[in-house]
């Protein structure tokens, strides 16, 4: 047969259906007419028509796979020309229809300057395809996404690129997400390098992962040599085992971490460094990593040092005067006592006057040693604190008054329900004496003299004060009144000049203001407060 | 009782504060002696029997010690310290007296063995009663040990 010997499709073929067969009509080629011969064959072709029907299927389930994909497929030409696009890429690229987008050509434009397309070609046509690259793309209206695109060079027997069909995943969300942390790590890593001992990481066993540059330049070690436990070899030998075994506690317990380091700089001297750390949780509520801040204290340390000197040396100075300076008055006084009582008889009047202004300056001299060691106690010693009825100590006040200043012929007045506090018995009795030695002192011998010790509250204070009838004191010395020494020449008193100073002190010591009202003549009264929320 | 061979060792650097406390510690006859040591070594050389004081005739031993805290040359802290470690001078009462009125003087006083403390009072009067006091409760009211 000439015709089995010819390749079954180099003829033209008719199909002609009956029943469930075709019949095949294959025709002589024209010029071979003189032997004409219609050959007929009958094939069953179920089985063909069974695979059609799969592939119809198929191709549907396909279809609609493609239409409906939430991820953008697409075959384009090495031209830049698009010719498919399913609807969520034209979706994604913000087009109303394949038609409409398929008149862009991606060669020219379509992608982000810093996302060039040459890096696609170059990609995909060395290794024939590309996987989850990453670019930029440029969305009708000019905005841009962020997409993650693999592709697959379709090529020809010849090795020509035809189509690149790729996937496309709009991952501008998430992009824009890593962008925001990008740039807020970089806030806090610049934040970080002004700080000079800066930030550190650890992982959630406490092993170092990141410190600051800065901290690295200054110890002049690098991240190698620091990460893990390597930053222990910057304390003096002896801190290192307490220093990490603290460390190792807080990171166990989840303790916050909190430590004074003497840190070994590169010109070999150590600054003393406060290092703070925090754990940060993960969603189930274990501890992630550690979060740390170094403070470089060294100046801090060294006032505090130099403050602690100059605090030995005013306590020095201090007890200095209140023995050695005491000791010759004790004499004075001793021998002007003996004096007076043995050889009574061998003084004339003027002696006498004259050994009783020894012993009056004796006194001064006793009361003004007595003051300067109190004004300098107060507030650099602790004092002890307990809960006091202010009531009894005004009572005691006033019977120590009784005793030592001229109290014969005055009005006192003191309210009855007065607050309970946290004070030092001793200080408020100080405050109180004074205040009222001043108020007695300073009185108006035109007019019966009168003390009134009163009190008010605000919502954080309770506000104390003594008021008197007395001369008063000008507006302009209002302030001066409670420095030390400051003594307004307005009476023949032989005060220190140091009540008011100390009352000032004891006052502010204790968080507390001291002020005064007064007009001349129209007697003063003194204020002070009381924060109510002092612990005992 | 107060003993017919009553001897106060009396420390103390300032020679005035020396006249004051005798003058009235001597208010009546209780006390036959008041030795004076002007420093801490001083005190020591009497109490060990050393130097000056080698003769047991110039070094009787005291039945009260008054001891000032401020004193050259060795501190009257040390001076106690070292009294109250020795098994021969231990059972001696100890007196501070002293102007100073630090809380951490007295503590460490205390810490050291003193068995009193007593502050200087500026006023003479208080300076007075004072002495007299401590010499009534120590030489007359309080039994003291025999000397050995």
């Amino acid at each position: 047969m000439k015709i089995g010997e010819k390749k079954f499709d180099e003829f033209e073929e008719l199909v002609l259906e009956l029943d469930m067969a075709r019949i095949l009509f294959a025709e002589e080629e024209e010029e071979e007419e003189e032997e004409a011969r219609i050959v007929v064959s009958i094939k069953d072709i179920t089985e063909r028509k069974r695979a059609e029907e799969a592939l119809r299927e198929s191709q549907e389930r396909f279809r609609t796979l493609y239409e409906n994909s939430t991820v953008g497929l697409y075959r384009t030409t090495p031209d830049g020309r698009i010719h498919l696009a399913n609807p969520a890429l034209v979706r994604m690229l913000g087009y109303s229809s394949f038609d409409d987008l398929s008149t862009r050509n991606l060669e020219k434009n379509g992608f982000e300057p810093s996302y060039p397309r040459t890096q696609f070609v170059e990609n995909i046509e060395k290794d024939g395809e590309v996987k989850g690259l990453e670019s930029a793309w440029k969305r009708k209206d000019g905005t841009i996404i962020f997409v993650r695109e693999s592709a697959r060079a379709i090529r020809d027997s010849q090795a020509k690129t035809l189509y690149y069909d790729g996937t496309v995943e709009d991952i501008t969300e998430r992009k824009q997400a890593e962008e925001k942390l990008r740039e807020s790590d970089q806030q806090y890593q610049t934040i970080g390098e002004t700080i000079p001992y800066g930030v550190w990481l650890t992982d959630a066993i406490g092993y170092c992962t990141y410190v600051s540059k800065s901290f690295l330049e200054l110890v002049d070690m690098t991240m190698e040599q620091v990460q893990e436990f390597g930053w222990l070899h910057l304390l003096p030998p002896e801190d290192v085992e307490p220093t990490k075994e603290h460390w190792l506690h807080c990171v166990q317990t989840g303790e916050y971490f909190e430590r004074e380091h003497r840190f070994r700089t590169q010109d070999g001297s150590y600054r003393n460094i406060l290092a703070i750390g925090r754990p940060i949780k993960d969603d189930t509520g274990k501890i992630a990593k550690w979060v740390g801040l170094n403070l470089d204290i060294t100046e801090r340390k060294k006032t505090e040092e130099e403050i602690r000197k100059k605090n030995a040396e005013l306590k020095a100075f201090v007890d200095m005067l209140s023995h050695d300076l005491k000791n010759p008055v004790v004499s004075i006084q001793g021998f002007c006592s003996l004096l007076m009582k043995n050889h009574i008889k061998d003084l004339n009047e003027k002696a006498l006057f004259y050994i009783q202004r020894m012993q009056a300056n004796a006194s001064l001299m006793t009361n003004l040693l007595g003051d300067l060691v109190e004004l300098s106690r107060i507030g650099r010693i602790e004092d002890k604190k307990t809960k006091i009825s202010i009531q009894e100590v005004i009572k005691s006040v006033w019977a120590g008054a009784s005793t030592s200043l001229a109290t014969q012929n005055v009005e006192f007045v003191s309210p009855e329900n007065l607050p309970q506090l946290f004070y030092s018995e001793k200080r408020l009795y100080q405050i109180f004496y004074n205040l009222l030695s001043n108020a007695l002192k300073f009185r108006d011998e035109e007019r019966k003299t009168k003390v009134e010790i009163g009190h008010q509250e605000d919502k954080d204070n309770y506000i104390f004060f003594v008021r008197d009838n007395g001369i008063g004191i000008e507006q302009k010395y209002h302030n001066k009144i409670f420095d030390s020494f400051s003594q307004l020449k307005e009476t023949k008193s032989e005060g220190t000049g140091m009540g008011l100073a100390i009352v000032k002190k004891i006052v502010e010591a204790n968080q507390g203001k001291v002020w005064v009202e007064s007009r001349k003549g129209a007697g003063s009264t003194f204020y002070f407060t009381i924060p109510k929320n002092v612990k005992s | 009782m107060a003993k017919n061979n009553t001897v106060v060792l009396l420390i103390e650097d300032n020679p005035d504060h020396v006249l004051l406390i005798k003058e009235a510690l001597s208010s009546n006859n209780i006390i036959n002696e008041i030795r004076v040591a002007e420093d801490g070594e001083e005190a020591l050389d009497y109490l060990f029997r050393r130097g000056q004081y080698a003769d047991p005739q110039k070094s009787p031993r005291p039945t009260l010690i008054i001891l000032d805290i401020k004193l050259p040359k060795l501190d009257g802290q040390e001076v106690m310290k070292i009294i109250k470690s020795d098994l021969g001078l231990k059972h001696i009462p100890v007196i501070v007296l002293t102007t100073t009125t630090q809380e951490e003087e007295i503590v460490k006083s205390y810490q050291n063995g003193a068995n009193s403390y007593i502050t200087k009072p500026i006023n003479p009067q208080e300076f007075y009663d004072k002495i007299k006091k401590l010499k009534i409760y120590w030489l007359m009211t309080n039994s003291l040990p025999e000397n050995g």
